[in-house]
């Protein structure tokens, strides 16, 4: 098949077939492979040239005859007819282009879903998300982001398989607890509570299980003693010498916690306007010299920057400090009741998930008393967690 | 060189046969084919017919009066136009 041509191949047969050909060259109508076969010429020229080829065959007497020549014009002819199926080839080959060396999946090696979105989270800080060029970033550089910001994981690994960024992570095992403390001290208890369990690493238990502590009691010692037996003249005598040692142990015990809150109907609340003020100062050693007029006055919020002079490296005691001042008001925010209950819900969910964190929450009270200024909230939690802390023992120097 | 000779010469009526090897001839300023077979292709230029012979020839022009005989070419006569031939 001859590619890119467009050709025609003709048979003339009759007398005037060289005249025909006499003819077309006059005419400079290109034709080739012109060859006379059993009387009968055969020749190629272009389809363009078609109709003047006929044209000129048409007051000889001669018979012309024509056929299409395969070749690769006629056929992306015939298949424009089929526009579709190019116009989606042509698509599929501009995708693959454009989508060669883009991101189109991030798989995240790990099982632990917080992990999971802290990885994502600095990976979009990073700019780094579907459809991002890989080839933008500096993967050793991403890999040390997650390290050092992602609690959760000790290492992380990033490699490209084609459009999909796999993230290999390996989890974070926190260290054994260990003292490195050589002080002697007890294990007292912290809240007042009822000792339910108790693991003794070192010490001597002190108060039984099940019973109530008062907070700062000793509930494992870390004081002891050791008895020597002396022999002096057929005498024998126990001398009995203190010890310590740091106690270490768990206790679980179950206490009570109570907060209070207020939640006033009426409050001044700061809001800003919007309007801010861009102001520079020169400052010299500690003089600041103001590069402006007029004075701010008002109640603002203040952010400065300060942008030191450096010559050769060196920072100069000359600095411009940019300082921002945002306007506030003062605005009297009413509240109705039910924006005060929304507001004590988001409340005591902030103070639990802040101050109550690690313990078990076994039962929680709630005593609202609402007034005309406002709504008290008393909540009271029985809570059940590790109630011992250690203490140190300063023993006096005999 | 005569005058008719010279002023052909100034119009560039002259033809020009130039060969390539044994497989193709190109001659240009060429008025008609007289014939065109596999074996010989007669062609009418200036006055002269030129005469390829050969195997597996086959013409082709790509411009007004250009001619290239392709194939094995084994040898090429001039003959002297006579009048008959220019009634073709």
């Amino acid at each position: 098949m001859k590619l890119f041509s467009s050709l025609q191949k003709f048979i003339v047969t009759g007398k005037d077939r060289l005249k025909l050909l006499n003819r077309l060259l006059d005419k400079g109508i290109m034709c080739q492979e012109i060859v006379e076969k059993n009387e009968s010429i055969c020749f190629e020229a272009l389809n363009r040239d078609k109709k003047a080829v006929f044209a000129l065959a048409s007051d000889l007497d001669c018979k012309l005859t024509s056929d299409n020549i395969a070749s690769l014009s006629g056929v992306l002819k015939k298949s424009l007819i089929h526009c579709g199926f190019v116009i989606g080839l042509l698509m599929s080959i501009a995708l693959a282009f454009l989508l060669n060396g883009t991101i189109l999946q991030i798989k995240i090696e790990t099982d632990n879903e917080d992990a999971r979105r802290h990885i994502l989270s600095v990976l979009d800080e990073n700019g780094v998300h579907i459809l991002s060029f890989y080839k933008d970033f500096d993967m050793i550089k991403l890999e040390r982001e997650l390290k050092t910001k992602v609690d959760e994981i000790s290492w992380a690994g990033i490699s490209i398989h084609g459009s999909t960024m796999v993230i290999d992570t390996l989890d974070y095992i926190p260290p054994p607890e260990s003292d490195n403390k050589r002080m002697p001290c007890n294990v007292v208890a912290e809240y007042d509570c009822v000792i339910e369990k108790c693991e003794v690493y070192e010490g001597t238990l002190s108060v039984c299980i099940g019973s109530g502590v008062r907070a700062g009691d000793v509930i494992i010692s870390g004081k002891g003693e050791k008895t020597i037996t002396k022999k002096e003249k057929d005498k024998v005598s126990e001398i009995h010498i203190p010890t310590y040692t740091r106690a270490s142990g768990k206790v679980y015990g179950q206490f009570s916690k109570t907060a209070g809150f207020f939640f006033p109907y009426e409050e001044y609340v700061n809001t800003y306007t919007g309007k801010q003020k861009n102001v520079s100062f020169l400052d010299v050693f500690d003089v600041s010299i103001p590069l402006f007029y007029g004075r701010v006055s008002g109640d603002y919020t203040v952010t400065s920057k300060t942008r030191p002079l450096v010559v050769l490296g060196k920072e100069l005691p000359i600095s411009i400090k940019d300082v921002c001042y945002s306007e506030y008001v003062s605005a009297l925010n009413t509240y109705t009741d039910k924006q005060i209950d929304e507001k004590i819900d988001v409340t005591l969910k902030n103070y639990e998930e802040s101050f109550l964190k690690g313990f078990e929450m076994r039962d929680k009270k709630m005593n609202i008393n609402r007034t005309d200024k406002g709504v008290y909230v008393n909540a009271e939690y029985t809570l059940y967690g590790e109630i011992g802390a250690q203490s140190d023992i300063y023993v006096k120097k005999s | 060189m005569g005058k008719t000779s010279r002023l052909k010469e100034l119009a560039f009526v002259s033809s020009f046969v130039s060969i390539v090897d044994d497989r193709s001839v190109i001659v240009e300023n060429v008025r008609k084919i007289i014939e065109c077979n596999e074996v010989c292709a007669a062609i009418c230029a200036n006055g002269f017919i030129i005469r390829i012979w050969g195997s597996d020839l086959s013409l082709s022009n790509y411009d007004t009066a250009v001619i290239e005989v392709t194939g094995r070419i084994n040898s090429i006569e001039l003959t002297k136009e006579r009048a008959e031939i220019r009634r073709i």
